[in-house]
């Protein structure tokens, strides 16, 4: 079955797109099957993976959600033409500039709830195990497509106090969006990011634990290397495997697989 | 060499073909005879202008429990309840500001919201309509900003709103 997880927080800079290109690749070098979805317009999966230099695919995301699949396209196709091979199991679908007006056509129709699965049903009548769904800052279309398709969600909350407020506001939409996918949409991970030796960054991952026992997931510590792998295009498993975050993202890769799906 | 480097040197993957390596993968996942089946999810075309309105579904929630007097949990010998008395009146054993606040602010599961010491001042000053009790075990003064900035957005909503205020309006769903 095939799991659809999104990373998302409407603050900027609290470890989205390092969560989600950790979450698919650990996932993969795990054996499972992944596509990496980068839902934000600044593309920077595409640079963190190392994979700028690539060829990319012949169809873009964004043309697909505005014009739907040419006729007669199979499946397969489909993904040869959509998805960049980015590490063994893991395949990308790179963000690009031109998602941004697409947001603006999300605006105007309203027509959010099947955006996704028209575009990207097609992956369940695959062998794929998982996608995992980056998306930009703020609660914008596109993010919101992303929460209206996805079943599972992870909130990566950088360990201060700003981030753990935005929570609040975001649950605000949450409840809208639960109320019209009739509860499917589960607030399944917090994921406390950068975690310092600091008494105010162990104080909230302290309170994050206590206020949610069930979604809390052991924090991912701030080291130097995972600052820089993205930088050479690399995950933490190949830059420094033997750092500190290095294990701790892999032992929240365990955590995701392990969770049975309601 | 440094150890580093070693790693790193150790996990290099070799150079793969990409072209090959998503042919590869697309056969696996979508099976060898695929690329003459009809697609089973075949799309739908987008909806053009606004879509029509349709009734949500009922939202599924627990039905409100029978109002109670607020409790008060002694914890350490503390008290650690946050309540709104007088202009607005918020009971039941999950209160007291609805699931979200209570919760983004981060302090316990429980229904109660514990403020530090040092939170104290900032919070009374809001109004003599809240009484705070503070819980000596709660978080140090990082918490601060976060946890008046949520009482003051819950205050305020109910405050601006009344009866509207969706705080209110989740709590008599909890």
């Amino acid at each position: 079955m095939l799991r659809r997880v999104v990373v998302y927080l409407e603050k900027g800079g609290v470890g989205k797109t390092m969560t989600s290109i950790h979450l698919a690749d650990g996932l993969a070098r795990m054996g499972k099957k992944v596509t990496l979805i980068d839902l934000d317009p600044q593309g920077q999966c595409t640079v963190r993976l190392g994979l700028v230099n690539k060829e990319k695919p012949k169809i873009r995301l964004s043309e697909v959600i505005r014009s739907g699949w040419p006729e007669g396209m199979s499946n397969k196709e489909r993904f040869k033409n959509l998805v960049m091979y980015a590490r063994p199991n893991l395949f990308l679908i790179p963000g690009s500039r031109d998602l941004t007006p697409i947001q603006f056509q999300l605006a105007s129709t309203g027509d959010w709830e099947g955006s996704l699965q028209r575009a990207l049903g097609f992956f369940e009548d695959s062998a794929m195990d998982y996608v995992i769904m980056d998306t930009n800052p703020s609660w914008t279309p596109l993010s919101a497509i992303a929460l209206f398709w996805g079943t599972e969600l992870v909130f990566p909350v950088e360990t201060s106090s700003s981030a753990a407020y935005s929570i609040s506001h975001f649950q605000d939409e949450l409840v809208k969006v639960q109320e019209r996918k009739e509860g499917e949409l589960e607030v399944v991970y917090i994921l406390p990011t950068r975690k310092k030796n600091t008494r105010e960054s162990e104080g909230i991952v302290e309170d994050l634990k206590t206020a949610y026992p069930d979604k809390f997931c052991e924090p991912i510590r701030e080291r130097t290397a995972m600052a820089e792998c993205g930088g050479h295009g690399e995950t933490i498993w190949e830059y420094q495997p033997n750092d500190d975050s290095a294990e701790d993202y892999m032992n929240f890769v365990k955590k995701v697989m392990s969770r049975e799906v309601r | 060499m440094s150890a580093k480097k070693k790693d790193r040197k150790k996990l290099e993957l070799p150079p793969l073909d990409a072209e090959k390596a998503l042919e590869a993968g697309a056969d696996e996942l979508f099976g060898e005879d695929d690329e003459n089946q009809t697609k089973k999810t075949d799309p739908v075309p987008p909806k053009k202008g606004k879509p029509e309105a349709v009734a949500k579904p009922p939202v599924k929630h627990s039905p409100p429990p029978a109002p109670s007097e607020l409790t008060v949990e002694e914890k350490n010998g503390k008290s650690g309840l946050f309540g709104v008395e007088e202009t607005i009146e918020l009971k039941g054993p999950n209160n007291v500001f609805g699931k979200s606040i209570v919760t983004a602010a981060a302090i316990n599961g429980d229904g109660c919201i514990y403020i530090p010491r040092s939170v104290l001042n900032k919070i009374q000053r809001l109004g003599d309509e809240m009484q705070v009790h503070y819980h000596k075990s709660a978080r140090d003064t990082a918490n601060r900003n976060m946890v008046v900035g949520i009482l003051e957005y819950a205050l305020e909503d109910i405050r601006q709103k009344g009866e509207s205020s969706s705080i209110l309006k989740r709590l008599s769903e909890m």
